[in-house]
């Protein structure tokens, strides 16, 4: 199996097997436009992506290589967010900052099924909330006045679906 | 190595390591691209979202810019809450009824209530509007035309549940703002001035008129659910509509709105847009005894008893009976006992004092 080099942005090396790491678009894109198929001596430099976030990364790409490729986003389907296969559940309890820098890792190395699974874990930490408990997981600034939030409450109380 | 780096300086760079402890409106999604913050809340419900829309002003203006105002941003909603609301418009008669009115219209009415607390009323119409035209438009009389009677009815229940969940808990002036913007870009009292205005030779572009003109105060009146403007404060807000012309008018109004309705097989001459009409003839030579007349007895319910609250008096509402059932001709008796049992003992009992005094 042919291996390439890719070096975090705090200059950590990694080796992956070129399979694993083609399962990211971006680096697919870069290996397809610059012709690398293998190590070639030259690490490929993952700027925006620390060590601990690249090696999170590897470690789902590498327990989903066999995964049938993720289908276009289609805006019909019904999203569900009930279905986070359990392994990824348990690679995701992680604390927040981690969450979101491997969300942000999975947008910027283009790796769909991994963005995908982070959204609905996060969408999972705001659903059933009340509004309160929403701002303290996600250190959100209640910037409306008291009255306002009085408001807020009153009319709120009309929402309750019957 | 300087191709890599060339090629990783055409991408667009992310901050990362993100500190996870100052507070803001966007809390920590301040860290997340839009379109990824987007991709979240795509996942959720949309009572999920209406409830994160009130955890700060800055996600609520997001949550509206991207799903309210946004060129196709209701599509962006998760389906799996409106039941493919995007082909709404094509299928609304195959869409599950139970559903088309207990749980898709009272979503959306919550949703634009919650993203919009503390705006001003005005804006908050504006909001609602947005939402209509991003579904099947606004509810004006070209919009009614595109269906056939029995579409149309359900579609206008459909709206009318959405304006009722929204102004739910309002001030009865409030939410009279949100029926007057609509009876303005519906221009619903021009249809009454066509209506009133042709005495004889009914067309049939004046019986879509009349379905118009019943479907658009239904809509206002739509029953479900439990909004807490009451029937009473509704009505009163449509006699301000009603009374400005004579009483026989008003009359015919109320059969308009609230009279029972006849169902032509096939359609008028085969054509199944003019399936429906008034039954204004009928009602003289006709029984209505089943529920055809349980909800206009409701209506007579409560104008006599909100009388006070509507600024009448009840000799107003015993002549306004009178003159119901004589158009277009005396109805059958049948039908004015149907009505009166419907519109309960005490006005029943106090209508025929009055009568025969």
């Amino acid at each position: 199996m042919p291996i390439i080099k890719l070096l975090s942005s705090d200059e950590e090396p990694f080796e992956v097997d070129v399979d694993i790491a083609r399962m990211s678009i971006t680096l697919r894109t870069m290996l397809d436009d610059l012709g690398i198929e293998e190590d070639d001596g030259e690490p490929i430099p993952v700027q925006n992506v620390n060590s601990s976030i690249l090696r999170k990364v590897i470690q789902w790409c590498t327990y989903h290589k066999n995964d049938p490729p993720t289908p276009d986003d289609d805006e019909q389907r019904e999203k569900r967010t009930d279905d986070i296969p359990s392994w990824d559940a348990d690679f995701l309890k992680v604390d927040q900052g981690t969450l979101f820098e491997i969300i942000l890792a999975a947008n910027y190395l283009d790796i769909k099924g991994l963005l995908d699974v982070t959204c609905k874990t996060v969408a999972n930490m705001i659903r059933g909330k009340t509004p309160e408990e929403i701002r303290k997981t996600f250190n959100i600034k209640n910037d409306f006045t008291p009255q306002e939030e009085e408001q807020i409450r009153r009319e709120n109380e009309w929402c309750e679906e019957k | 190595m300087t191709k890599i780096t060339k090629f990783y300086t055409s991408i667009r760079g992310v901050k990362m390591a993100i500190p996870i402890v100052a507070t803001s409106p966007l809390g920590n999604f301040q860290h997340l691209p839009n379109e990824i913050f987007v991709e979240i809340l795509r996942n959720l419900s949309i009572k999920d979202l209406g409830i994160l829309s009130m955890t700060s002003s800055e996600i609520r203006e997001f949550i509206i810019s991207t799903f309210i105002f946004s060129k196709n941003g209701f599509k962006k909603l998760n389906n799996y809450q409106y039941c493919n609301l995007n082909t709404l418009s094509d299928n609304f008669t195959c869409i599950n009824s139970s559903k088309l009115i207990n749980e898709i219209p009272p979503s959306i009415g919550y949703f634009v209530k919650r993203c919009t607390l503390v705006l001003p009323t005005e804006i908050r119409i504006q909001h609602l509007m947005q939402i209509f035209l991003q579904t099947l438009g606004t509810p004006t009389f070209e919009m009614f035309q595109k269906y056939d009677y029995r579409t149309a009815r359900e579609v206008y229940q459909f709206y009318g549940t959405i304006i009722n969940c929204f102004v739910s808990g309002w001030r009865e002036f409030e939410a009279y703002k949100v029926y007057d913007y609509l009876y303005e870009i519906c221009e619903i009292d021009k249809k009454i001035e066509i209506f009133h205005s042709i005495t004889s030779t009914p067309t049939l572009n004046l019986n879509l008129i009349e379905l118009y003109i019943r479907l658009f105060f239904r809509m206002i009146f739509n029953l479900l659910p439990e909004s807490g403007i009451t029937e009473g404060e509704k009505l009163k807000w449509s006699l301000t509509k009603f009374t400005t012309g004579t009483r026989k008018q008003t009359a015919k109004i109320f059969i308009l709105i609230f009279g029972p309705i006849m169902e032509i097989q096939n359609g008028y001459q085969g054509d199944p847009k003019f399936s429906h009409h008034i039954a204004w003839v009928e009602l003289s030579d006709q029984c209505f005894i089943n529920n055809s007349l349980e909800t206009f007895g409701f209506i007579i319910r409560t104008l006599y008893h909100s009388s006070n609250h509507l600024n009448i008096d009840r000799q107003y509402v015993f002549e306004l009976f009178k003159e119901i059932i004589t158009i277009d001709f005396q109805w059958l008796n049948k039908n004015v006992a149907a009505l009166l049992v419907y519109s309960g003992s005490s006005f029943s009992n106090a209508y025929l004092r009055y009568k025969f005094q």
